[in-house]
């Protein structure tokens, strides 16, 4: 990330003066990291997201229509269905997306699935 | 001739396009006043937003975030009575009309109203002799049986020479209400052919076609009576008989053979002082 903070206070003595700054970083691809939760209300919807995956990441995310509760659709990266069972993780999600959203909220989660193997061999 | 959607549509129909925010499509129904818009997709329509749905939707989320997609429309040689009923049976305020899957216009519920209201006799509140034509056909189209009754008022232009035209209307409102109230349930569907003269076409044989006339006949001879202004009625009937369902070609050659069959038959029952006759 670069910060820049240019301080214009000698261009103009007497006049008003202006400050700008500028944060860049590196765009998020894909935006939407894991999880989106869309609610019912929310400014955009399921078909706005799908096109813009389809576009920035095609054949990543599952669009995932809901018919009831606040949420319209759920977007998942279609990876971490290798790790867990779609519904597992759709329960959870959800469960836990409506203890702080309404309808108006559209979210976006990082999830982290660590995986903990013991295996025992014979020596 | 059968009123056709594209005899009443708007057209062009005002569209919105998918990609559009439902903040613009917002504007587009204030500024035009109206309350659906037919959405397109590359010229092809795709779904209906309504104003309804504009109201429970944010402004920024694009029409296909909002829009109804599963579309009702119809073509636009479709009957005005066919999309009468596809309004009815939908709750639907409008209906996009298509042309070879490319929209053509769009009709509303008032449409229909305004049309019917135009095929509505304002003297007896009857459907008009075009009106009831047009049903005539959708029966036949739908291969029901069609019998078509035709009712002559006995002398009534003497009655307007004698009494006034005046006293002539009161008996053809009279007349009127009488075919009203006795074809509430839908088997029988009666309009004013043209002066004294009134038509009913029924899915019904022509044998209980003939019964129902000769019941209507004593109705308005009795109630004319009663009321100080008597009249009589001949009455005619064709059609109604009809051994299998066939498909007919020329719907309209066909009601106009049976009209003037029933005409005729009337003028047969005149001639014969009987109340009701069967064309052969």
């Amino acid at each position: 990330m670069v910060f820049l903070n240019l301080k214009l206070a000698n261009l103009n003595e007497t006049g008003r003066k202006a400050q700008i700054s500028i944060l860049l970083s590196e765009f998020e691809i894909p935006p939407i990291q894991d999880v989106l939760l869309i609610g019912r209300r929310a400014p955009i919807g399921p078909e706005a997201v799908q096109r813009m995956i389809d576009v920035l990441s095609p054949e990543q995310y599952e669009n995932i229509r809901l018919s009831d509760g606040p949420f319209e659709a759920v977007v998942i990266r279609k990876s971490l269905s290798r790790l867990i069972t779609r519904e597992k993780l759709l329960n959870i999600i959800l469960e836990e997306g409506c203890r702080i959203a309404n309808e108006t909220a559209v979210l976006k989660a990082q999830i982290n699935i660590v995986l903990n193997i013991n295996v025992e061999v014979d020596l | 001739m059968m009123l056709k959607a594209s005899d009443v549509m708007s057209s062009p129909a005002i569209t919105a396009e998918i990609l559009d925010s439902v903040g613009k499509v917002a504007i587009i129904m204030e500024k035009y006043q109206i309350g659906g818009l037919p959405v397109l997709d590359k010229g092809k329509l795709c779904g209906i937003i309504t104003s309804r749905d504009v109201r429970r939707t944010h402004p920024n989320r694009i029409v296909a975030d909002a829009m109804c997609k599963n579309v009702v429309y119809v073509d636009k040689d479709a009957s005005l009575w066919d999309v009468k009923s596809i309004l009815e049976e939908k709750k639907l305020e409008r209906v996009p009309v298509l042309d070879n899957h490319k929209l053509v216009g769009i009709i509303t519920k008032t449409d229909i109203l305004v049309e019917i209201g135009r095929h509505t006799d304002p003297l007896t509140g009857l459907k008009t002799g075009s009106y009831i034509r047009a049903l005539a056909e959708n029966i036949l189209k739908d291969r029901n049986e069609l019998t078509v009754i035709f009712f002559d008022l006995n002398n009534f232009g003497h009655i307007n020479k004698t009494h006034g035209h005046v006293y002539g209307d009161r008996c053809l409102k009279i007349v009127g209400r009488i075919f009203a109230e006795n074809t509430s349930g839908g088997l029988y569907l009666p309009g004013r052919y043209a002066g004294d003269e009134f038509i009913v076409i029924t899915t019904e044989k022509k044998d209980n076609a003939g019964l129902w006339a000769d019941e209507i006949i004593k109705k308005i001879v009795n109630t004319t009576k009663n009321k100080g202004m008597p009249i009589s009625v001949a009455a005619g009937i064709a059609g109604g008989r009809r051994k299998d369902a066939r498909a007919e070609t020329h719907l309209s050659a066909t009601i106009d053979d049976l009209i003037n069959l029933a005409s005729l038959a009337s003028t047969s029952s005149k001639q014969n002082c009987v109340p009701v006759s069967f064309s052969n």
